[in-house]
């Protein structure tokens, strides 16, 4: 059984994490700060942690660098304040993902599950890389290319063909959509998320990856090689 | 002048004062000119005269006649270029002996008849003619043998005066013109040592307008400039740092009210999809989902709250209070709570106080925060109420005069230093404690009260013995601001 470390200094936010996380059958673990967080990495030696940005005393970031001198266990940052998204991205930080908050926990436990896949693929930085076909999309360095040739994507751009390609092959509901990409705190039209897709389409082309549409339900990425 | 820019006015300005200058200075000089050409004229002609009379005295000597002397007069004329007259008594011109002859019959405003008494002078005058003064000297030069009187009288034509002029005045405009000159570069150099710093402000004013407040001007020029620079970037700065604050106190309010949201609709999603099953754990979340909305509700009343007492838009209610009324009421809503954390919370008023005008309902709430932090943050031993009349200073304001000073201090760890200055700003929490319940706004909102009542409030703090707050407030409603 996978242990998932959560690191918040809400309890309520540990305790619905903790229902999620189980639910979906990972054995969990919780620290209300930050030392005990470094703490519970040496005795538990979790798989994962799920770690806070603003805590008192020493704050999300601090730890995530602090557990990346020792270790390469999956870190995802869990942050309410916009500014520091730019903080995550932007200092090389380590972490492997982020969700805003407030976030859907459905969401979260199913990001849990998608990083840990990935991790058990490969190691190192070629975690924060998915592929579908000849598309590659590094969300860390906010990169996405088609064999040798970058994208230029805007950032929801980005952030849906991300979503998409981390399905490979799966349905994914335009509610979905906008929840992943938008925001669990977004209150818009679904049309927003059909009027991206064909922004992506043209930008990719027809070069072996493909958005298919299937009607009546949502998007998939598929490659189409 | 309105309008116009700096730069305009400058050159104008340069402009206009030479020109005055130059008119001015042209005036005073031809007219002074004017009298020393006079006096020149007036020399010269004294010495044609005195010439002229030792050549007729040395005619007397020889018995000459009219026509002898007429003819050596013409030739001195002609030889010194001065006009030579003979007059009659009344100055009337008998014979032009100049070469021109032009002036015969002039009248000059002499009167040579009475000169007879005493002969030995040359008598001064000017007669006018064509317009101009022309100075001249008569006098009696000799008595024929029939005891009638020569009059002369010698004058110096007016040209070489107007030559003067004609020469002096294109000389005068060329050097004006020079003058004109070097004063416009001085007034370029000078106007762009003014002009350009203040070119540069105006382009930074706009800069820091237009929401680019990280813009700098460098402080040169003049010393106006230099201080209007310094001015202008600790403007910025201080814009730059609200602009910081405002951003903060956003992203601080995103947070606190995203925290309470996330559990609020996570727990309601688990009670939707099922993800909590058993009864127990469905009363436990609709408790969180409760808690939650209720902390939201408290946060956005004490940001309405703050709001309003930052725009000055709140007015207190006072009334004459009694401090032991006020700490009494207080003692009674927290003793429950008190009790049910062990603490003993006690009040220790010496004496009987006086009424102070107070607005009951927020010193009420000023003391609920205190008293509820005191509570909150003392593990074992007490809180204690007290009230007197003091004239201490508390805060930053130098009150002076009668305060009711009301202290509330507790046995607790008490505040690290380091967190101490941060105590009252809106979301600051002490990092070390692990207990956040407030919503980070609560001292904010108690010191902004404090304020309005013209009072303030302060804390001092021994780590690990307590913690005592102190709130002031004037006796004397008269020092209050209105």
């Amino acid at each position: 059984m996978k242990t998932v470390l959560v690191v918040d200094d809400e309890a309520n936010i540990r305790e619905l994490a903790t229902l999620y996380l189980e639910k979906e059958g990972y054995g969990v673990q919780t620290a209300a700060d930050g030392a005990a967080a470094l703490e519970a990495v040496r005795v538990h030696e979790p798989d994962l942690i799920v770690l806070d940005v603003m805590m008192p005393e020493m704050d999300g970031l601090e730890v995530c660098r602090t557990i990346r001198r020792g270790s390469d266990v999956p870190i995802l940052m869990l942050t309410a304040r916009a500014d520091d998204i730019d903080k995550i991205v932007g200092l090389e930080l380590g972490a492997d993902d982020y969700m805003g908050k407030p976030f859907n926990p459905r969401e979260l436990a199913a990001r849990v599950k998608a990083i840990l896949r990935r991790a058990e693929g490969g190691s190192g930085p070629a975690r924060s890389t998915v592929s579908v076909g000849p598309l590659s999309i590094d969300w860390q360095r906010r990169e996405a290319s088609i064999g040798e040739e970058q994208l230029t994507l805007r950032t929801k751009e980005f952030d849906l063909l991300r979503a998409l390609a981390e399905h490979e092959g799966v349905v994914l509901t335009r509610d979905q959509l906008l929840e992943r990409v938008w925001g669990y705190d977004y209150f818009g039209e679904t049309r927003t998320v059909d009027v991206h897709v064909t922004q992506v389409r043209r930008k990719i082309g027809e070069r072996g990856v493909a958005i298919q549409t299937v009607r009546g339900v949502g998007y998939k990425l598929v490659a189409t090689g | 002048m309105r309008g116009g820019s700096l730069g305009l006015r400058i050159y104008g300005g340069f402009g206009v004062v030479i020109v005055l200058t130059l008119g001015v200075a042209g005036i005073v000089f031809f007219s002074l000119l004017g009298g020393y050409r006079a006096e020149l004229d007036r020399n010269s002609l004294q010495t044609i005269a005195d010439q002229v009379l030792f050549g007729v005295e040395q005619f007397r000597q020889r018995n000459v006649t009219a026509v002898q002397l007429g003819a050596y007069l013409q030739t001195q004329s002609s030889e010194t270029g001065a006009l030579v007259f003979f007059l009659d008594g009344d100055g009337r011109v008998q014979r032009d002996l100049s070469p021109a002859a032009e002036y015969e019959d002039l009248q000059l405003p002499v009167k040579l008849s009475d000169a007879r008494v005493r002969p030995n002078i040359w008598i001064p005058g000017d007669v006018e003619v064509n317009g101009d003064e022309l100075p001249f000297v008569a006098r009696l030069v000799l008595v024929d043998q029939r005891d009638n009187g020569v009059f002369v009288a010698i004058a110096l034509p007016d040209a070489e005066n107007s030559d003067v002029v004609s020469d002096l005045v294109p000389r005068l405009l060329i050097s004006g013109l020079a003058g004109l000159g070097v004063a416009l570069l001085v007034g370029l150099v000078i106007t762009r040592s003014i002009y350009n710093p203040l070119r540069r402000i105006t382009g930074a004013v706009h800069a820091v307008g237009s929401g680019r407040y990280d813009t700098r001007v460098p402080e040169e020029g003049p010393e106006e400039t230099r201080e209007l620079g310094r001015a202008l970037n600790r403007m910025a700065e201080q814009v730059q740092e609200n602009e910081q604050t405002l951003q903060d106190f956003m992203a601080d309010v995103s947070h606190e009210l995203r925290t309470p949201l996330t559990s609020i609709r996570g727990f309601t999603q688990a009670l939707l999809d099922g993800t909590v099953r058993d009864e127990e754990q469905r009363q436990h979340s609709a408790q969180v989902i409760d808690d939650e909305a209720r902390r939201m509700l408290r946060l956005v009343n004490d940001l309405l709250d703050l709001a309003r007492m930052q725009a000055g838009e709140f007015r207190l209610q006072r009334e004459p209070i009694a401090p032991t009324e006020l700490l009494e009421h207080i003692v009674e809503v927290f003793a429950p709570r008190a009790e049910e954390a062990g603490i003993a919370l006690r009040t220790e008023v010496q004496g009987t106080l006086p009424p102070v005008s107070m607005d009951f309902d927020r010193m009420v709430q000023v003391l609920n925060n205190l008293v509820a932090n005191a509570i909150q943050y003392t593990r074992q031993g007490s809180v204690t109420l007290d009230a007197r009349i003091d004239s201490a200073n508390v805060g930053s304001n130098q009150l002076g005069g009668d305060q009711l000073v009301i202290t509330i201090a507790d046995t607790g760890d008490g505040i690290p230093p380091n967190e101490l200055a941060f105590l009252f700003e809106r979301f600051y929490r002490g990092d070390s404690t692990a207990r956040r319940r407030g919503t980070g706004l609560g001292l904010a909102i108690t010191r902004e009260i404090a304020r309005a009542h013209g009072g303030d409030v302060d804390v001092h703090t021994v780590v690990g013995e307590g913690t005592s707050f102190r709130i002031a407030i004037p006796v004397a409603p008269a020092s209050e601001p209105a």
